[in-house]
């Protein structure tokens, strides 16, 4: 990166770029990764900085508004009267919800979920990224691991087992909508990736709770994916 | 269209303008507070949400690439979703999590969602940010704020008794430097 560099992303931050100068510079954000990079934490440092400016002002706006908007609730007079006998009841129904929450089911995705090895490493030789990635996903520190494999993808975009993970990743973080979109994708541009990308999809629609959506995707698993077959007929046997 | 119009709330959001702010706690703080209620929520969640909810926008509002897609009430509700999903996800109830988590799937479309989860992408990075720049030494916050303000180098150098404009401009690089590092410390 060079001062021109920086220069220029100064100038675009500040409005004081032409529009075809505006026009190049989105296009070399698209094109440049290190470039694209430095952007967004000059970008998030700007904004942070911008918003510090006005930080104590618009505390001030909220404060006030707040008290108009959200006043505190009202101490019903009767409390105070019943307050030992509330407190006896409630420490019977917390008794209560720890017992249930002993003897709750766990949803059927977490009953299901199996996220086959992918061995990211191996596939990817062994460069420090996909290492880090591998390492996080493993530890089941998915937030880190959406973080990396975004990373690792844009350097090698075209690497299946890396969308694969960052799928599970997002699964795990309840980001369904963007997980379904990689697995869809995945199903319909790398054949040899077809019965895993079935599997997740049936995890997606288990985690929205839609048991028959997931059954319909598991019958199409082919037997000859052992593992992923076993583990689609139990849950296809489920009532 | 709607959304060009609910531009204005993001620039007052941007420059502090009360009046105008005012006009989004009128208009949103009754359906918000109803939801937050309605799924276990107190007045003090509400209004906490609410803030969260204000300052994720403040972020867009200083954001030059982030044009509006849809009225900024949709943005609010959604992002006050996420936000209290997110607080009963810390919480560990998860059955209230799966529950909400289904119905928004269900009222949002994708594209929605997506936008929402890049919003929050930001307001984790501002977050951090927020760490970060309080590691810095006060030199080098001072040189910051002053560089963001718009002061002339000469009259930072003057301020800062630096000897000119050029020690200025090495000290602003070396300072975002630092500032990079310890932000890549903490993702890493």
């Amino acid at each position: 990166m060079t001062d021109e560099d920086y220069n220029l992303m100064e100038r675009y931050l500040g409005g004081l770029l032409t529009s075809e100068e505006v026009g190049t510079f989105q296009q070399r954000l698209k094109s440049d990764e290190a470039f694209a990079e430095e952007y967004q934490f000059r970008k998030s440092m700007t904004i942070f900085q911008e918003k510090e400016k006005r930080k104590e002002k618009l505390d001030g706006i909220f404060a006030e508004l707040d008290k108009e908007f959200f006043p505190p609730e009202p101490v019903p007079i009767y409390r105070n009267q019943f307050v030992r006998k509330l407190l006896a009841m409630a420490a019977t129904v917390a008794l209560l919800v720890f017992a249930w929450f002993l003897f709750q089911k766990e949803s059927l995705y977490e009953q299901h979920v199996y996220h086959p090895d992918f061995s990211l490493v191996e596939r990817s030789a062994g460069t420090d990224l996909a290492s880090e990635a591998e390492r996080a996903y493993i530890a089941k520190d998915y937030r880190e691991a959406e973080h990396k494999l975004r990373a690792y993808l844009e350097k090698d975009a075209g690497n299946t087992k890396v969308q694969l993970a960052l799928g599970a990743s997002l699964l795990e973080l309840d980001k369904t909508g963007e997980a379904r979109s990689i697995f869809t994708n995945i199903l319909k541009k790398s054949p040899g990736f077809k019965d895993y990308a079935i599997w997740y999809l049936a995890l997606t629609a288990l985690k929205e709770g839609k048991l028959e959506q997931a059954k319909e995707h598991l019958a199409k698993i082919s037997p000859s994916e052992k593992k992923l077959y076993e583990k689609a007929q139990e849950i296809i046997r489920k009532e | 269209m709607k959304e060009q119009e609910d531009q204005r709330y993001l620039i007052a959001l941007r420059n502090g303008d009360a009046a105008v702010i005012r006009e989004l706690y009128v208009k949103f703080t009754p359906q918000m507070k109803r939801w937050v209620y309605d799924n276990s929520g107190t007045v003090e969640d509400a209004k906490d949400i609410f803030q969260e909810v204000l300052e994720t926008l403040c972020n867009k509002a200083h954001d030059p690439d982030f044009k509006l897609q849809n009225p900024i009430g949709g943005y609010l509700l959604g992002i006050c979703k996420y936000k209290w999903i997110d607080r009963l996800r810390k919480k560990r109830r998860m059955k209230e999590v799966r529950k909400l988590e289904k119905e928004r799937l269900e009222e949002e479309d994708t594209s929605q969602i997506q936008e929402i989860e890049r919003i929050e992408e930001e307001a984790l990075r501002q977050k951090k940010l927020k760490v970060t720049f309080s590691q810095l030494s006060p030199l080098c916050q001072r040189l910051l704020r002053l560089v963001s303000e718009g002061i002339s180098t000469a009259e930072i150098a003057k301020q800062l008794e630096m000897t000119n404009a050029n020690t200025v401009y090495r000290r602003k690089n070396a300072c975002i430097d630092r500032c990079r590092k310890l932000y890549q410390d903490l993702n890493s």
